[in-house]
């Protein structure tokens, strides 16, 4: 999307200077020709002109979002808030023209357009395929890293020799040094075609060289001898490099999978902390489980719903900005919902955790229902903001995306916060003396009543947080809370109550556990992998509290009755 | 004492509900049973189904009715729970007397009321796509079968229009209709040349969440190009899918992710942009240009907006919905043509009825309870909706059988005389020979 | 009331008082001779005829009881909220399905002497654990004695290791999560997520015939009323008195020399065989056992019905099942889209505010009437524990 607007800002600076050439111009309002001719003919032009105007209407021919008012060729917008939806199920929309990039008023001189009076240009399969190496080869100069690697990735899969000088042209102007990378890899996977048996040899040790993992397939295809017992390639010296590379490729693939084995874990991990924090605070202080608590992670998402809904209507603008200011939303709603439900039912039950377990799941029950008389029953989109779509390229091969790296983040500095919460403040000697002695923390003053309210609020509200944050990763939808619930438990119950420290350890414990198992089992019955390993962390679980029964951190005390 | 009035309340209180389900017997409208999870973990998609429903029965009355009587809705919550559905189903048909009743979503839910169907004599309109090997005398299929949807979209792929492609990754949900589908698609792989090496098969348990290695095996696997993902993951585990595919770099033009589970209403609750350009195969798609789609579209939108239901105007239409439209406008067309609403006749006049469906001309076949109808394979575009890229010359016949499964090859699904049966594999009777 | 030393007396008036017997008797007579008949001998133009509906119904709803009755041994009694009796039904309706899936024949879709998953997954003959279920009597003693033994196991792994109280509830949540998982498996060879149903005959009776439906019904109400008097029987000895101090004071009892692990590992197993009779007899009646029966709001559920009858007394348990049932099915026809509201807030009002259930609520009602009656003479509240309602049964 952002590659799309900043294009757009390109189109009107270039609009503004000469005029547009004709030729150009009749190209593309070719593009909606529904003579298959004159379409493959505006086609063929666009990819001789390579003029850096055309990405637009071609991106939107690709997308679908370019239409026919009259004769115009009139690009709509994508997103469903710049739409207008009448109560009678007409559909209004505002339109830019496909050349100019201007507004297009409609017929009658209106901004909006009713939708159904437009006709979509389509594109057969067979015409956007003619499209995409244009695409790719405008791509190259496009602002967008990412679009760019994807063209270059693109145009060595093709094997185009006349590609090479464009990417050529392209990799010597380029910064990034990834973009430069892909740019590499693709001119020596044209270059492996080469008829020259020498120019073959030095594209693939240099393959090698820059661990070009997209090109292992090519190369394994050169030197697998065939029915005949004879290999593809002929040359005995390109043969031996080809198999050097494939070697020395094969070998960074395994540390690729180490990190990324290492960076599942991390980030599967950081997920079941979050989600487990909140709990882990109610339950060590109040000895209450929360049966409501995947319905707060909810309520935690759906207020970023809402807030991003708000952004979407009321600043447009800077829509990028309604994740952060989601996030302490979502935590004074999920906190306030916590008061409530601590003030109106748990502070009754004082002391009878069992009956507070189930009270608390009368109220999950009514938590869902309640958000699908509001939002519906179905899942509810939550689009990333543009700084955390994408991922991180650490080494040749191997993407972190930002919302994973933004959610283990994120969990440390919640638990950062925790932390100085509950052991460098005020508030937090008086939670943490309750926890420990709550008769005798009475005796000695401290208002636990309230205490329990805030540690109450203050768990929900984390638990809202965490929602927020899941809501980058997972469905947002009424069955939210349950996805998450029993690892929350899990998470809670192996790490025992009133530390921090049981919560991280337990949360890493069975993250790591998990996908240590997967990628074993995996192995040995592919058709059992994710689900076996559930399986055996709860097994191993239920064995593991037989040695701890409360937990990896227990309080140790002298009492019997704990 | 206490154990009297304990014992006493209860059964009070059981027959107290029992008999405040019996109701008038009221004969001036007609009643037709909605069976759609409202609450649970299926709501997510039946919901939608329940207003597309009673939207068509506005219509219906608003055009009047049926055999010049109202149409009346009974609804029922069987709350994802497919035991309650059985439940629910024999409520609708002996306690409500229903004459037809609109319902299920999984495969599982519809093999659960199934008997109580056949053993009431009742009919069933079933909208979803799903697995065949099954054709009941009491059940009309209006979702695709397996060569209504799944079959075409690999022969697409395979095709030169398609990309050509030479590798396979078949990833669903652990349950009955990936499990068949895919067991039927790697036999025509197979038939089509495809190396048994070249197709990988994986399955995931219900709301799995996390992909990160499964992406990163199938990234591995489309090193190199020629790759296409086919997807049967259902639900909510979509969305994580989705987004680690497009995390992790991988683009529809490398490596395209056809689905059968995900139409515009899915879509809703997903973030569009990094789904364009991956494929879905459907029977039909919101965006499709025909005037009477364009009024459907709109009449959805403003009934959605009139009744106040959550989404209003911004509500799509998708192919599950317009198979549950279709499948009670040809209940009502039946009805008329049968003069009653009595089951056996109704039954005998669904067969072969054609309906102008919002994409186009459907029929039900003569014989086998399944919708003849169009296979369109579309890409997803930016704004959730679907661009047709390819579809079928004219309307395909299901097969509930599938050809491609040994024990199913030779059975007949033809419920007319003298094959009258749905799982045989010769007919019930012998025509006799003209003297 | 004069109540004589228990001890002296017979076994059957140590259990109730002649009296007791008798409404108990009637109560019987009612629900397993006089229902039936409503439906097979009135005819249906009668107010009081019941249909074939209402019959397999009532008999879904006897099987929660007993269900209920299990429930309320182990938590009412011994203060273990295990959230797992689920699996334990789910495993006893899972051997009797394995028995009527046998015995479907040749009748399925595919006419083959295996169940239709079996063929439609390319397996060529019965996994090694099936064909022992051919036989009645072996479903049966399996339906029970594997849940038992496994409850057995697991108990005794929990409680040697004293994990209690909430920490049991998760760790039984745990449980029941996993096998629900795993159930799901086709691999496992119980039918994946479709579970196993389209069942054709029991014992060779057919099961469309309503006939069968009624005998069914007829002998849940037995074993209901049986499985009844089994509790009462353990509620009643001097087990039952130490279950209860377990529940009261685990500690204490520890501290007087009883070992609580052998207790509690017994009435765990106890729970788990009343929940695998339940559960066999339930699966031929709804026609289907899934793993769905397996996730954890359906054991939660259980808790749920136990503690809206009344936690402590059998009969609360039985009471409530039907009570919460019956409003769920009422209410999930009359009001579809609000139902859960109306659930959700039943469970938390009965926990707020009727801390006893709902056998409590009589007891209520006159101490609020002694109360606020007029001239009353001041009278302490009768405090409605469970120890003084035992006192007032015997």
């Amino acid at each position: 999307m952002r590659h799309l607007a900043q294009c757009l800002a390109l189109i009107c600076t270039l609009a503004q200077t000469p005029p547009p050439a004709d030729e150009f111009t009749k190209a593309v309002t070719d593009l909606a020709s529904r003579d298959r001719k004159a379409q493959d003919a505006a086609i063929e032009t666009l990819g001789r002109l390579r003029d850096p105007r055309a990405l637009v209407p071609l991106t939107a021919l690709r997308q679908g979002n370019l239409y026919r008012m009259g004769e115009r060729l009139v690009l709509v917008p994508i997103e469903k808030e710049k739409k207008v939806f009448l109560k009678d199920g007409t559909e209004l929309v505002p339109l830019t023209d496909a050349l100019t990039g201007k507004p297009a008023p409609g017929p009658d001189g209106k901004p909006l357009v009713d939708l159904s009076t437009l006709k979509r240009v389509v594109a057969t399969n067979a015409l956007k395929q003619k499209i995409a190496p244009i695409l790719s080869s405008l791509s190259l100069a496009s602002p967008d890293p990412d679009a760019r690697k994807s063209a270059a990735g693109r145009m060595g899969e093709d094997r185009a020799p006349e590609s090479i000088p464009f990417l050529e042209a392209a990799m010597a102007g380029e910064k990034d040094r990834w973009v430069r990378l892909a740019m590499d890899e693709a001119i020596q996977m044209i270059q492996l075609t080469n008829a020259d048996a020498g120019i073959r040899e030095k594209a693939a040790t240099h393959l090698g060289d820059i661990k070009g993992s997209n090109a292992v397939p090519q190369l394994r295809a050169m030197v697998t001898a065939g029915p005949d017992g004879k290999t593809p390639e002929t040359s005995k010296a390109v043969v031996d490099a080809v198999r050097a590379a494939v070697k020395d490729i094969e070998s960074h693939e395994a540390l690729t999978q180490t990190v990324s084995t290492t960076f599942e874990v991390l980030s599967l991990s950081s997920v079941l902390m979050m989600i487990a924090l909140g709990l882990a605070i109610t339950f060590g202080v109040m000895g209450v489980i929360n049966m409501a608590h995947g319905e707060i992670l909810m309520i935690g998402a759906y207020a970023a719903y809402t807030v991003q809904g708000l952004f979407q209507s009321l600043f447009p603008n800077h829509y990028d900005w309604y994740f952060v200011v989601a996030i302490p939303v979502s935590f004074l709603a999920s906190a306030a919902m916590g008061m409530l439900i601590e003030r109106t039912l748990l502070q009754r039950l004082y002391g009878r955790p069992l009956e507070s377990m189930l009270a608390t799941w009368g109220i999950s029950l009514m938590l869902q229902q309640l958000v699908r008389s509001f939002y519906g029953a179905a899942n509810v989109d939550i689009k990333s903001p543009s700084y955390l779509t994408g991922g991180l390229q650490i080494m040749s091969g191997l993407t972190l995306s930002y919302n994973r790296i933004f959610i283990f983040a994120f969990s440390f500095l919640c638990l950062l916060g925790l932390y100085l919460l509950l052991y460098r403040s005020p508030v937090g000697l008086r939670i943490r003396a309750v926890v420990q002695n709550r008769s005798m923390s009475a005796c000695l003053g401290v208002a636990t009543g309230r205490v329990d309210a805030l540690t109450f609020a203050l768990g929900a509200g984390v638990a809202g947080m965490a929602g927020c944050a899941l809501s980058q990763l997972g469905t947002v939808g009424p069955g939210l809370g349950q996805t998450y619930i029993v690892d929350a438990f899990m998470v809670v119950v192996l790490g025992g109550v009133g530390k921090l420290m049981g919560t991280v350890v337990a949360a890493f414990g069975i993250g790591g556990v998990n996908k240590v198992l997967e990628s074993m089992i995996g192995s040995a019955l592919p058709k059992w992998g994710p689900i076996l390993s559930k399986v055996a962390v709860l097994a191993l679980l239920i064995l593991f509290l037989q040695k701890k029964p409360s937990g990896l951190f227990a309080i140790k005390g002298r009492h019997a009755d704990a | 004492m206490k154990l009297l009035k304990g014992f006493g309340a209860a059964v009070a209180l059981a027959l107290l509900a029992s008999s405040g389900w019996a109701g008038e017997q009221d004969k001036e409208p007609i009643k037709v049973g909605i069976l759609h999870s409202l609450s649970g973990t299926m709501a997510i998609s039946e919901v939608s189904l329940r207003d597309v429903t009673l939207m068509a029965i506005d219509e219906i009355n608003a055009t009047g009715g049926v055999l010049g009587r109202k149409v009346e809705a009974v609804i029922v919550d069987p709350a994802s729970n497919w035991p309650l559905f059985a439940e629910k189903a024999k409520q609708l048909l002996v306690q409500d007397k229903v004459s037809v009743v609109f319902g299920c979503w999984t495969s599982v839910s519809r093999k659960s009321v199934l008997p109580v169907f056949e053993k009431e004599n009742g009919i069933l309109f079933y909208p979803v796509q799903y697995e065949g090997e099954e054709c009941s005398r009491s059940v009309f299929y209006t979702g695709a079968a397996v060569n209504q949807q799944a079959g075409p979209a690999v022969d697409y792929l395979l095709s030169k229009e398609g990309g050509g492609k030479k590798k396979f990754y078949l990833l669903g949900t652990d349950y009955v209709y990936p499990r068949t589908t895919n067991k039927i698609l790697r036999q025509q792989l197979i038939a089509n040349g495809i190396p048994e090496t070249s197709i990988e098969e994986e399955y995931t348990p219900f709301g799995h969440q996390d992909y990160q290695t499964i992406v990163r095996k199938i990234k591995a696997f489309a090193a190199g190009g020629g790759a296409a993902v086919v997807s049967t993951i259902n639900g909510d585990s979509n969305v994580p899918f989705y987004k680690e595919f497009a995390n992790q770099g991988l683009t529809s033009e490398k490596c395209p992710v056809v689905a059968f589970s995900v139409a515009e209403d899915e879509l809703r609750g997903m973030d569009t942009s990094s789904l364009v350009g991956h494929l879905a195969a459907w029977n039909y798609f919101q965006s499709i240009d025909a005037p009477q789609n364009k009024t459907f579209v709109k009449a959805f939108k403003a009934y959605c907006e009139k009744n106040s239901l959550p989404g209003g105007a911004k509500r799509v239409t998708d192919d599950p919905m317009k198979t549950a439209y279709v499948g009670i406008n040809i209940w009502r067309q039946a009805c008329e043509q049968a003069g009653t609403t009595n089951v056996d006749a109704v039954r005998q006049a669904i067969a072969g009825q054609h309906f102008l469906a919002p994409g186009g001309w459907v029929q039900m076949d003569e014989k086998n309870h399944h919708l003849k109808k169009p296979v369109i394979i579309g890409e997803i575009l930016a704004d959730g909706q679907f661009q047709e890229v390819w579809r079928t010359k004219g309307l395909v016949r299901a097969e509930p059988w599938s050809k491609f499964v040994k024990d199913s090859k030779e059975k007949i699904s033809d419920w007319t005389w003298p094959n009258i049966t749905g799982n045989e594999t010769k007919a019930k009777f012998e025509v006799p020979a003209h003297p | 009331m004069q109540t004589p030393d228990p001890s002296t007396l017979p076994l059957w008036r140590r259990l109730h008082s002649p009296l007791q017997w008798a409404v108990l008797a009637v109560l019987a007579f009612v629900a397993i001779v006089v229902v039936p008949l409503c439906n097979s001998v009135v005819p249906p133009s009668s107010s009081f005829h019941l249909s074939d509906f209402q019959i397999t119904l009532f008999g879904k709803y006897l099987t929660y009881a007993i269900l209920a009755l299990g429930m309320d041994l182990l938590w009412g009694y011994t203060g273990i909220l295990s959230l797992g009796q689920g699996v334990f039904f789910a495993l006893g309706g899972y051997c009797m399905g394995m028995y009527l899936m046998l015995h479907i024949g040749l009748e399925g879709q595919y006419h083959n002497e295996l169940p239709d998953f079996m063929v439609f997954l390319n397996w060529p003959k019965l996994p090694w654990y099936w064909p022992p279920f051919r036989s009645f009597g072996f479903a049966i003693v399996a339906a029970v004695a594997a849940p038992t033994l496994f409850a057995a196991l697991f108990g005794f792994l929990a409680f040697r290791s004293r994990i209690r109280g909430v920490y049991l509830s998760i760790i039984t949540q745990a449980l029941t999560y996993a096998l629900m998982l795993l159930f799901f498996l086709n691999e496992l060879g119980l039918g994946g997520n479709n579970g196993l149903t389209d069942y054709k005959t029991l014992a060779g009776w057919r099961l469309k015939e309503m006939s069968t439906m009624r005998g069914l019904y007829v002998v849940t109400g037995i074993v209901l009323v049986l499985t009844y008097i089994l509790c009462r029987w353990i509620t009643r000895t001097k087990l039952g008195r130490v279950l209860e101090a377990i529940r009261d004071g685990e500690n204490r009892v520890r501290f007087s020399g009883y070992s609580p692990v052998g207790f509690k590992v017994f009435v765990f197993a106890v729970a788990a065989a009343v929940a695998a009779i339940a559960g066999a007899l339930y699966v031929p009646q709804v026609g289907i056992i899934n793993p769905s029966r397996l996730e954890a709001a359906e054991s939660i559920e259980i808790a749920i019905w136990v503690a809206v009858g009344g936690r402590g007394t059998l009969y609360g348990a039985i009471l409530g099942a039907l009570v919460v049932n019956g409003l769920k099915s009422w209410l999930t026809n009359r009001y579809p889209a609000t139902w859960l509201y109306v659930l959700g807030g039943v469970f938390v009002a009965v926990v707020m505010l009727l801390p006893d259930g709902l056998v409590s609520l009589p007891g209520r009602l006159r101490a609020l009437w002694v109360k606020f009656a007029p001239k009353a003479p001041p009278v302490a509240l009768p405090a409605v524990t469970v120890a003084k309602e035992k006192e007032q049964g015997a």
